[in-house]
């Protein structure tokens, strides 16, 4: 009993701790953004890996979530005969939920799995004491366009991933439950809203906000050498995927 | 001039510097010497405020480095060249642009005068053919010379090196010595040179300091030390000598 309640005391210092570093690293890339330096070549290095190379894995979410989406309001579409609502269900639940909480995982396991595993092998491999040396910031010269293109490219692959996510949708209505696309896409039309797409996009941000910071810090926070870096990219995953969660509850909360 | 007050480092109960003092008048070079885990390269990186130490002062001429914050530590930095044990070179750019690499960032120097500096720095290393290489394609040998080019192309007046031989072949080691003691004439550079060869660092520095097990030893000038009746300096020496 004693030894769970010991257990349950460590784990909730460790989290506290990891809550901590993470404030105090957020506040630390805040400050660097007030007078950003951002270096050219390193920006549009981050917005081309994380957003061009990341397009064929969201695109390829995106579609089969549009298709899911039908599939599994198909049967009560059969059922009650609500053909032209379909659009709408669609529209409703992949713009708003199911699209941008799909591709933040994706981004999450593609982009800062590897974010992490790259800041955290330079900060073994002394690269990152090298730009301390040198006189360059690592939060100014790596995290800060990190941060930016994650967010920038987030946001616009969840908008991409919304038209892929179209297209599965009606296609997949098309072929099994035998709905025209012209009915599927005035369903949509009509009942899908800006509010709608503007609360998947808002939480798409939020989410490129959270992967970049979550990645960063425990990339730059690694301690020890191969085994460290394994570590470092298993919790930023895992941290990543919670902090999606929990900010998707909040921003669905304050946008409902 | 470089000086350090009673300088102590602990990590996790263990003191791995104690109550370390020394300095390095301007233009001279020191030898920072000692057995693996003495504390020579925690010393280099807290001269450069990489790490901080739990109590003591350090300065590098008029700053006290172990008071400034990471902002004002950047201007002393810009003074500094380091060049690390394990070479540290970006391996997300070539060899041109690691070299070129502080340069741009501080954006100082227009685009030709930083490619003419770079330049003249990889054929004083004599790497001007692996300009375009990237740095996991070089030899050990290579990194070393790459990463002595990165950290003197701002001619800096404080060199930090980290066993700039380590694991060089004999005839690597001599130029990079060579270098080493050109590069400081260019520019009358204070420097601290961490390294086990023994010769080389007879030839290359002024003074000596012994470090064991986190205090210093022996402190003394390089022309006394060869003398010395400290035991870990004869030692230390001698078998420097038969190697």
């Amino acid at each position: 009993m004693s030894d769970a309640v010991a257990r349950l005391g460590a784990g909730a210092i460790a989290l506290a701790e990891t809550v901590g570093a993470l404030a105090m690293f957020t506040t630390r890339v805040a400050r660097a953004a007030l007078r950003p330096r951002l270096d050219r070549f390193e920006t549009w290095r981050m917005l081309y890996r994380v957003g061009v190379e990341s397009l064929p894995i969201v695109a390829t979410t995106a579609l089969f979530a549009g298709a899911i989406a039908v599939v599994q309001t198909g049967a009560n579409v059969v059922k009650f005969r609500a053909y032209e609502v379909v659009g709408w269900a669609f529209g409703f639940s992949v713009f708003r939920e199911i699209g941008p909480l799909l591709v933040g995982l994706m981004f999450s396991g593609r982009v800062g799995a590897n974010n992490t595993a790259q800041l955290s092998t330079m900060q073994v491999t002394e690269q990152v004491d090298a730009l301390r040396a040198l006189a360059i910031d690592p939060i100014e010269y790596l995290v800060l366009p990190r941060v930016l293109s994650m967010v920038l490219m987030m946001t616009t692959l969840a908008v991409i991933g919304n038209a892929f996510a179209l297209v599965g949708g009606i296609a997949t209505s098309w072929a099994m439950l035998g709905v025209d696309p012209w009915v599927f896409w005035n369903s949509f039309a009509e009942y899908v809203t800006l509010t709608d797409f503007a609360n998947g996009v808002i939480k798409a941000a939020a989410f490129g906000l959270a992967i970049s910071l979550v990645s960063c810090h425990f990339g730059l926070a690694v301690r020890g050498g191969a085994l460290g870096v394994g570590r470092a990219v298993n919790s930023s995953v895992v941290a990543s995927a919670i902090s999606i969660f929990v900010l998707d509850y909040f921003i669905t909360w304050i946008l409902k | 001039m470089i000086r350090l007050d009673g300088v102590t480092l602990v990590r996790d109960g263990v003191r791995l510097l104690d109550d370390v003092s020394f300095s390095v008048p301007t233009g001279q070079a020191l030898a920072l010497i000692g057995a693996g885990g003495a504390g020579k390269s925690l010393v280099l990186k807290l001269v450069c405020g990489l790490i901080r130490a739990d109590s003591g002062r350090v300065f590098v001429d008029e700053d006290e480095v172990s008071a400034l914050d990471e902002v004002r530590l950047m201007a002393v930095r810009r003074r500094i060249g380091m060049v690390f044990q394990n070479y540290a070179l970006f391996d997300f750019v070539d060899v041109g642009e690691n070299v070129a690499f502080p340069l741009r960032q501080w954006g100082d120097l227009s685009a030709a005068e930083i490619s003419a500096r770079v330049e003249r720095r990889l054929s004083q290393v004599n790497l001007t053919d692996a300009t375009r290489k990237l740095t996991s394609a070089l030899s050990g040998g290579m990194k070393k010379r790459v990463c002595l080019a990165r950290a003197t192309v701002h001619d800096p007046p404080i060199m930090l090196c980290d066993d700039p031989t380590a694991g060089l072949d004999p005839v690597t080691t001599n130029r990079i010595f060579a270098l080493l003691a050109q590069l400081r004439a260019e520019n009358t550079a204070t420097a601290i040179i961490v390294s086990h060869e023994v010769e080389a660092l007879r030839q290359a520095c002024d003074r000596v300091v012994l470090l064991e097990r986190g205090r210093v030893a022996y402190d003394g000038a390089m022309s006394d030390a060869a003398q010395s009746e400290h035991t870990g300096l004869r030692a230390f020496f001698e078998a420097g000598v038969a190697l």
